[in-house]
């Protein structure tokens, strides 16, 4: 038995090293440039569960963070409003007491002229829009809040035609604005009876924000000016003394109001404040998200650097093995 | 007399030196030829009468190593059939997509959810609306596209099915013909080793597609048999049936009728048996592939499918009696009738202004005949928290606990990309195999610096031959000369 060894193996050999160590080169030099693996699939080995849940997470976040801003606009605006609200009715009260204890008859009619124009200056804040929503119309956002102040004296003032007292026409205000199907919820307030839906402003977390115009709060300063304004437009004008007994009753019920707007300017800045922490905790989830992603799928520049360097001596090396077999052979000698 | 015997025996190292020379020539011309099988000769000497007289070629031989032959020729198959299947899943793999790919499924799903987010912040914005319907659609295309990719790599696994089997009985055929002249050529005494060399790479060309067994007969000729024991070749070659489709849908299969399988001689392989005669090799691979793997692969889509449809049919989402948002091409889901369902899905026609529905019935209910309050988030928050929750599938080869749809779409990419590499493993590990038998095998081949070594060897041979008959010639004249 002879023992040799034949030519197209060594050819055969060098050929698939070559080959393999190019392919380690193309991927690493990948590796380096990019900062993640190559190969996915092989990094995950197959499993992307975790993968899918980080990357369903962090397109559910930018939605999220959407939605959260578009929440603390909204709450925003409405809180300015309720805060303008409080002060004009802040600074009607006292006039308005003031005005029914003198026994003037010019600062009665300049401190009512006054009111019916806090009153029209509340209304319109509460119709206002931020991005073409209702603030305070409950679900229907495409539709205002309240009627304009005319309709609303329009309404109100046959009624009171036939009283002859403050008393009497104290009642009949008292049970146009407050009684359930009464003139103000089916005149005044042209907005929905179900509150709009809550914000979603974090994986698993809404706020919600239910005040309407309809809400109590709102109704008693309301209440307190179109009294005012009533009396304005001239109910009582034959009678100084109702007049006034009116406008003491219109000033007592916008202080004890005061409550009841405090109420809900805390409940708003609650869901402010709600809303902000959200944002904050959205943010740090996502950059949490990306941690975790590159944990899965980075690379280390340092190892991916030194590795290819190794590939690349090698590669050097195989070139100076192959040039040298070549010039190994039998003929060259004969 | 002794000196015409000493004649002949030069003459007979003459020739036979030459004859070596031969050799030598014709294994450096085909020291590149690839399946070239090292040519040796073997000398004798020879006997006359009980006495020696001069060297006899015995014949010129074929170095073959039969074991390693047999060895590479079974890596061989096992490369085959393992590169098949690793096709497969990596192709599936990439059709699904991976998660952090846009246009992946389960970017589309997520996308949809996202889009169904930004729709609960404003539910009065028609076009957040509008962008809800797109992902939806967006999530049917998707699956239809992912049914559609495994119907084609069925397709393509039918035709090239076909294409092999063609091939293997041509080559069988070839073989055959190749036999018979070797049979011819040795019965005359001549010499038939390129025939056996064209013969051997023939049988390498098929040993591919089905793992074989060279079985020896006499006077050169081989029999053929695959591992599994079908009978390729003994004397008469076998011959193949098998008939390909045009198309292929999810309803035809192997059992129903409407898919062939394969025969050899006109006698059905069970294709899906653990041990089939045509197992091993690219051929059988193609079969799993075809009958088994995309099949399976369909039916967990379809779940997948169902289960979307029906986290979107609860009649708390919407308002109306038929299937909800994703239908079955328009009507509801139908438990009788789930194949190919993922290929089906479509957008119920009452929210797609296109079919004459109004968008803002994604808010206020599919059968809602006006629109209802704008700022109405309820059934677009219900929509999300189905499509979170952890619902069990009812079908498909998922697991038993509640997954959400992100999830389950995850586990069926899943399914796939560990079985992927799985088999990728195995090719690389088969491949190495392979290579190193084949890297022995060429180092069995020509060796020019030993023919060289010989070449010098038959050179001193011939020049002393040669001068023998010199003398010999010279002492004859002597003996005229007296």
């Amino acid at each position: 038995m002879f023992s040799s060894f034949g030519d197209q193996a060594r050819t055969f050999m060098l050929s698939q090293q070559n080959a393999l160590l190019k392919n380690d080169m193309e991927r690493l030099s990948l590796e380096l440039s990019s900062g993640r693996v190559a190969d996915t699939s092989k990094a995950v080995r197959g499993d992307y569960t975790g993968l899918s849940e980080i990357e369903e997470a962090a397109s559910a976040l930018n939605a999220y963070k959407t939605s959260n801003s578009e929440a603390a606009m909204f709450v925003e605006n409405a809180q300015s409003v309720l805060g303008f609200i409080q002060n004009l009715t802040g600074e009607a009260a006292p006039a308005l007491l003031m005005a029914s204890n003198t026994n003037n008859d010019q600062l009665l009619s300049a401190t009512t002229g006054d009111a019916k124009q806090k009153l029209e200056a509340i209304v319109s804040a509460i119709n206002t829009q931020t991005t073409g929503r209702s603030l305070f119309s409950g679900a229907a956002t495409d539709s205002a809040a309240l009627a304009s102040v005319d309709d609303m004296l329009a309404d109100l003032s046959p009624l009171l035609a036939a009283e002859t007292t403050a008393a009497g026409a104290a009642v009949i205000i008292d049970s146009w604005f407050d009684d359930a199907g009464g003139g103000f919820e089916v005149v005044a307030y042209q907005g929905s009876s179900s509150a709009l839906s809550p914000f979603q402003i974090g994986p698993g977390r809404e706020a919600s924000f239910e005040i309407t115009a309809a809400d109590p709060g709102i109704r008693g300063a309301l209440k307190g000016l179109t009294i005012a304004a009533l009396i304005s437009e001239g109910a009582f004008t034959s009678d100084q003394n109702e007049r006034q007994l009116l406008l003491k009753y219109a000033g007592e019920a916008l202080l004890t109001n005061e409550n009841d707007l405090s109420g809900l300017r805390a409940a708003t800045g609650t869901a402010e404040s709600h809303i902000e922490e959200m944002r904050v905790q959205n943010d740090s989830e996502e950059y949490a998200l990306t941690l975790a992603r590159t944990r899965i799928l980075g690379t280390d520049p340092y190892t991916a650097a030194t590795e290819l360097e190794a590939v690349q001596i090698q590669l050097e090396t195989l070139y100076t093995v192959t040039a040298r077999l070549s010039r190994l052979n039998l003929v060259d000698f004969i | 007399m002794s000196l015409t015997s000493s004649f002949s025996n030069a003459l007979s190292g003459l020739s036979a030196t030459s004859r070596a020379a031969q050799v030598v020539s014709s294994n450096i011309a085909n020291s590149l030829t690839e399946g070239y099988a090292t040519r040796r000769i073997e000398l004798s000497s020879q006997s006359l009468a009980g006495n020696g007289a001069g060297v006899n070629v015995e014949g010129v031989f074929r170095n073959v190593d039969v074991g390693l032959l047999a060895d590479r020729r079974v890596s061989q198959a096992e490369l085959g059939n393992a590169s098949v299947l690793s096709e497969f899943f990596g192709e599936l793999e990439q059709s699904i997509g991976i998660p952090e790919d846009a246009g992946s499924l389960n970017s589309e799903i997520s996308a949809l959810e996202s889009a169904l987010i930004e729709a609960s912040s404003r539910p009065d914005s028609i076009p957040r609306l509008e962008a809800v319907l797109i992902a939806a659609n967006d999530v049917a295309s998707k699956f239809k596209n992912i049914s559609d990719e495994i119907q084609d790599l069925r397709m393509t696994a039918d035709q090239e099915i076909e294409a092999q089997v063609g091939f293997l009985n041509d080559n069988l055929k070839k073989i055959e013909d190749l036999n018979d002249q070797i049979l011819a050529q040795t019965a005359s005494g001549r010499d038939a080793t390129a025939l056996m060399d064209q013969r051997q790479s023939m049988i390498d060309e098929i040993a591919e597609i089905v793992p074989l067994k060279e079985v020896a007969r006499d006077k050169n000729t081989i029999a053929l048999f695959t591992e599994g024991g079908a009978v390729l070749l003994d004397g008469r070659a076998g011959e193949f049936q098998f008939e390909s489709v045009s198309t292929i849908v999810p309803e035809m299969t192997l059992s129903s009728g409407a898919l062939s399988g394969i025969s050899l001689n006109g006698n059905p392989i069970n294709t899906a048996a653990e041990r089939s005669g045509i197992q091993g090799g690219s051929l059988e691979a193609l079969f799993e592939v075809r009958d088994e793997l995309a099949v399976s692969a369909q039916t967990d889509l379809d779940a997948m499918a169902r289960s979307l449809m029906e986290r979107f049919a609860d009649p708390a989402i919407d308002n109306s009696t038929l299937g909800g948002l994703f239908t079955d091409d328009g009507a509801a889901f139908d438990p009788l009738n789930e194949v190919a369902l993922s290929s089906r899905l479509a957008i119920d026609a009452s929210v797609d202004p296109s079919q004459g529905g109004e968008v803002w019935r994604i808010r206020d209910g599919l059968g809602a005949v006006t629109s209802g309050e704008v700022g109405d988030a309820s059934k677009i928050q219900a929509m999300i928290d189905s499509l979170r929750e952890p619902l069990v599938p009812s079908t498909g080869s998922f697991s038993t606990t509640g997954r959400s749809l992100n999830d389950l779409s995850a586990d069926f990419l899943s399914s796939i990309g560990v079985q992927r590499q799985s088999n990728e493993s195995d090719v690389s590990y088969i491949s190495a195999k392979t290579n190193a038998l084949q890297s022995q095998e060429k180092a069995n081949g020509v060796d020019s610096d030993q023919e060289m070594q010989k070449l010098l060897l038959i050179e001193r041979s011939y020049a002393a031959n040669a001068k023998v008959i010199q003398s010999i010639d010279e002492m004859l004249d002597l003996l005229m000369g007296l």
